[in-house]
């Protein structure tokens, strides 16, 4: 697999006649992506909106983001819309510096905020890149499963059409990606391997959620996949979005990292992919053979875990890691933390006691002070969201109080984000 | 200029008033320094006094703490001093106990800092280490002089103003909190970092330490079973229809209660489930699969055990911190036992 | 002295991790004494079951996981 990113390098969005980029300017044909995207017969009153950093502008109810790529070959998110196909290797076209980002109207104790300015800025990506924003209304009768469904699709196609307008850019600083298969790598650096957790079934996904090449996920058995494939499009986030956003698994963190110091201070073996199963005995199959995929296939001496969603999936991932150990390769684990009264006690529901290096990506309980806001896009008032109470609802373009865990792009679970713990 | 005034603390035997037969002697207070005291003072030199020495004996302490430090607390303010410094207790068990919760009063109450020092297995430093400085110190006082040093050199860092932020680089025990921070690189470099470290035998600072947890002996069960009164709880959230108490679906600091006497089976007219952290959608459909009411009955009838009690207990445990889970199965189970319940079935989700 | 109690969990490690001492396999996470995939009287076994274990754990002394 050879993937060589394309990048058109985006510094701002404005509406105008013609989708296109040049200069620097991603200018979006409003009327012609509306259309396409109100194709969708599932989605009602579909409106676009953009978003430029440093403008005063919020932007909430936000289901998910996606960062505009192309394809010519095809694979533009496989198994979505169109059929499963080859990603990870070729060209790929994309928008730099740009976002789709898809708002969602029904009630969603999960659904993100982010400002374009002000003191929130500094901890999320999507502060710094023009956000085309895509507003809709369920069609009247659709149910939640369906609208999602449709809401990820609206990203799908806005993030395809606006790549297709990298694509007939000029590009700069491409890209290429591209990793020795094991059996041919004789490089005698340390073999390390990525343990991705995609989704936790504690809150079961939807029979056509999407996620790898489309698929539910719903009983995913540990699999390998290229990394090349998570960063071209193969994976999208979970409609239960708590842990990263489809834009997060295309510039994923941990990959990008490991693949930074490929052939220099390690070998990036690979990824095994894995899901944190709502039973015990789901997890404990799903710690076998995932360790079973990094040390026998994949020969790996070390690995990194991640994981997404909430408390229970603590318990795959530190099971996963023990079983890693126990074959022998060095583990280690990045991870949230809770605040509970503040001591180093309540940092995780479960914690092996073999677990001895462990990066915190944030406490959880950690809040920001926004300032009113001039314009939001998204609809007036913000909430409940977890951990507040029925009715607990406020102005979106009013003071915030609000959970990292709530501002999107700061709270990603992946390793993206710079927030994290201190024990003393 | 003035001197820095400190007031010293000390048990019975370095207070110089005797050994066991001492241990019940009375909070008191002495001008100037003594016994290990005078050494201390030694060490600390010019611009610090410490201008007077309270002594209680470990046994008097340990038979009524707050009342012997409350005493102590008040003969210790007369003395105006800005810093209290007890012991080191070394690895005394009781000597600790009292040098402990006399740190923690003098801080409460007179708003001044107050340290000491221990050794780690002494039992006061896991209980008291959140709140005061504890310097690490021997097991036992042959290492006096050398924790005197460390003491002296913490105080003058106190009287210079400077706020402990790490207290493990001071030489003493961490106080066991976090704090949020910002690093310099994102958590993913940091974990490979950390790894080719670990991978390569090299020391790496973990950023999340495995807790301790305390151990709670199993409770026997006190009747035989036939005759018991079992009782259900969970922390699966669930809650009268309606939730009439507002129960939050997470970070719960308190429980509630559903009263079942007669009822055969939960029914969904009658309870729900309210819990943030799993998807309640099966628990709603049939509330049983959460709490197994119907099961219950049916093994109580056969007589399997005593009898069903009246109440079921819930909370939601979404986020629940370790003290309010410790705080709320307290009250839970003093309410059982206060209710006559011999033994509980916990469903957890 | 505390009530004897018995858990029936599906996150085990958690519960022994903080020293629960008699531990029953519930089903899931998402419905500890149930499964929804079974019907009516699948249920009812298996909520029977997994409490059958759980009293046969009260009467142990908790030093070892029940089931």
């Amino acid at each position: 697999m050879r993937l060589e990113f394309r990048p058109a390098a985006v510094h701002r969005a404005v509406f105008g006649a013609a989708t296109r980029i040049e200069n620097g300017t991603l200018t979006v044909a409003r009327d012609e992506l509306r259309t396409l995207l109100s194709v969708d017969r599932r989605l009602a009153d579909v409106d676009i909106e953009l978003a430029n950093p440093g403008e005063d502008c919020r932007i909430t109810d936000i289901f998910d983001v996606f960062e505009p790529r192309f394809k010519a070959q095809g694979g533009n998110f496989p198994g979505v819309i169109e059929r499963a196909a080859r990603v990870g290797d070729g060209p790929t076209a994309v928008a730099r510096g740009a976002a789709v980002m898809i708002l969602n109207a029904m009630s969603d104790r999960y659904k993100l905020t982010v400002d374009m300015r002000g003191p929130s800025a500094e901890f999320s990506p999507y502060a710094h890149i023009a956000n085309v924003c895509v507003r809709s209304q369920p069609a009247p009768g659709l149910e939640r499963p369906g609208y999602y469904r449709a809401l990820k699709e609206a990203g799908v196609r806005a993030a395809t059409y606006i790549g297709e307008a990298a694509s007939r850019a000029a590009s700069e600083q491409n890209e290429i990606l591209t990793l020795l298969p094991p059996s041919s790598d004789r490089s005698t650096l340390p073999r390390v391997a990525y343990i991705y957790m995609l989704a936790s079934q504690q809150m079961p996904t939807e029979a056509d959620e999407p996620i790898l090449y489309g698929d539910n996920v719903r009983n995913l058995l540990p699999t390998l996949l290229h990394p090349n494939e998570v960063l071209d499009g193969a994976v999208l986030a979970p409609y239960w979005n708590f842990g990263g956003d489809t834009f997060t698994a295309q510039n994923h963190p941990l990959i990008r990292e490991l693949y930074r110091r490929h052939g220099r201070d390690l070998t990036f073996a690979g990824v095994v992919a894995t899901i944190a199963a709502e039973t015990e005995v789901g997890r404990s199959r799903s710690a076998v053979m995932a360790a079973n995929l990094a040390h026998d296939t994949l020969g790996a001496d070390a690995v990194v875990l991640t994981k997404y969603g909430g408390g229970i999936p603590e318990s795959a991932t530190m099971e996963t890691y023990d079983a890693c150990e126990a074959l022998g390769m060095k583990g280690a684990i990045v991870i949230w933390t809770h605040g509970g009264d503040g001591s180093i006690e309540g940092s995780l529901t479960f914690m092996s006691p073999r677990a001895n290096a462990v990066v915190s990506c944030g406490l959880n309980e950690q809040s920001i002070e926004l300032p009113p806001v001039a314009r939001v896009i998204g609809s007036a008032s913000i909430g409940p969201l977890i951990m507040e109470a029925e009715g607990e609802t406020r102005p979106s373009n009013g003071p915030l109080h609000l959970r990292f865990l709530f501002l999107a792009g700061a709270a990603d679970q992946l390793g993206g984000g710079r927030r994290s713990i201190e024990e003393y | 200029m003035e001197s820095f005034r400190i007031v010293h603390y000390l048990n019975q035997f370095f207070g110089q008033l005797g050994g066991e037969a001492a241990a019940g002697a009375p909070p008191q207070i002495k001008p100037g320094a003594l016994g290990p005291g005078r050494v201390l003072q030694g060490e600390l030199g010019e611009g610090f006094e410490i201008v007077a020495t309270a002594i209680c004996g470990d046994n008097r302490f340990a038979d009524a703490p707050e009342a012997a430090a409350d005493e102590l607390v008040g003969l210790i303010a007369e003395f105006r001093p800005q810093l209290v410094i007890a012991g080191p207790a070394f690895n005394s068990g009781r000597y600790g106990q009292s040098c402990g919760t006399l740190c923690a009063a003098v801080q409460d109450r007179l708003g001044i800092p107050a340290i000491t020092g221990m050794y780690e297995e002494n039992p006061g430093v896991e209980q008291f280490r959140r709140r005061i400085l504890i310097v690490r110190t021997g097991a036992t006082a042959r290492s006096m002089a050398e924790t005197l040093r460390n003491l002296a050199a913490l105080t003058r860092r106190i009287a210079a103003g400077e706020a402990i932020e790490r207290p493990a680089d001071a030489g003493c025990f961490p106080h066991g909190l976090k704090r949020p921070v910002v690093r310099e690189e994102n958590a993913a470099k940091r974990a490979v970092d950390m790894l080719l470290k670990k991978l390569g035998g090299e020391p790496f600072a973990t950023e999340v330490s495995v807790p301790s947890f305390d151990r709670v002996a199993p409770a026997k069960l006190g009747a035989p079973l036939a005759a018991a009164t079992v009782a259900l709880v969970t922390d699966g959230g669930l809650v009268v229809r309606g939730n009439p108490e507002r129960m939050p679906n997470g970070y719960c600091d308190r429980f509630t209660t559903i009263p079942v006497s007669g009822l055969e089976r939960f029914t969904t007219d009658l309870v729900e489930a309210h819990h943030g952290g799993y998807d309640t959608q099966f628990v709603n459909q049939d509330l049983n699969r959460l709490v197994p009411l119907d099961a219950m009955r049916e093994l109580e009838r056969e007589g399997a055990f005593g009898r069903l009690h009246e109440t079921v207990y819930a909370t939601a445990g979404l986020g629940m911190s370790l003290t309010n889970a410790r705080k709320i199965g307290r009250e839970i189970g003093a309410r059982l036992r206060q209710e006559g319940v011999q033994a509980v079935i916990l469903t957890s989700t | 002295m505390g009530i004897a109690t018995a858990q029936v969990c599906s996150m085990r490690q958690v519960a022994t991790m903080v020293g629960s001492p008699r531990i029953v396999t519930g089903k899931s996470v998402l419905h500890p004494v149930g499964d929804p995939i079974l019907d009516l009287a699948g249920e009812r076994a298996l909520r029977r079951r997994i409490l059958l274990d759980a009293l046969k754990a009260l009467e142990s002394d908790g030093s070892r996981d029940a089931a």
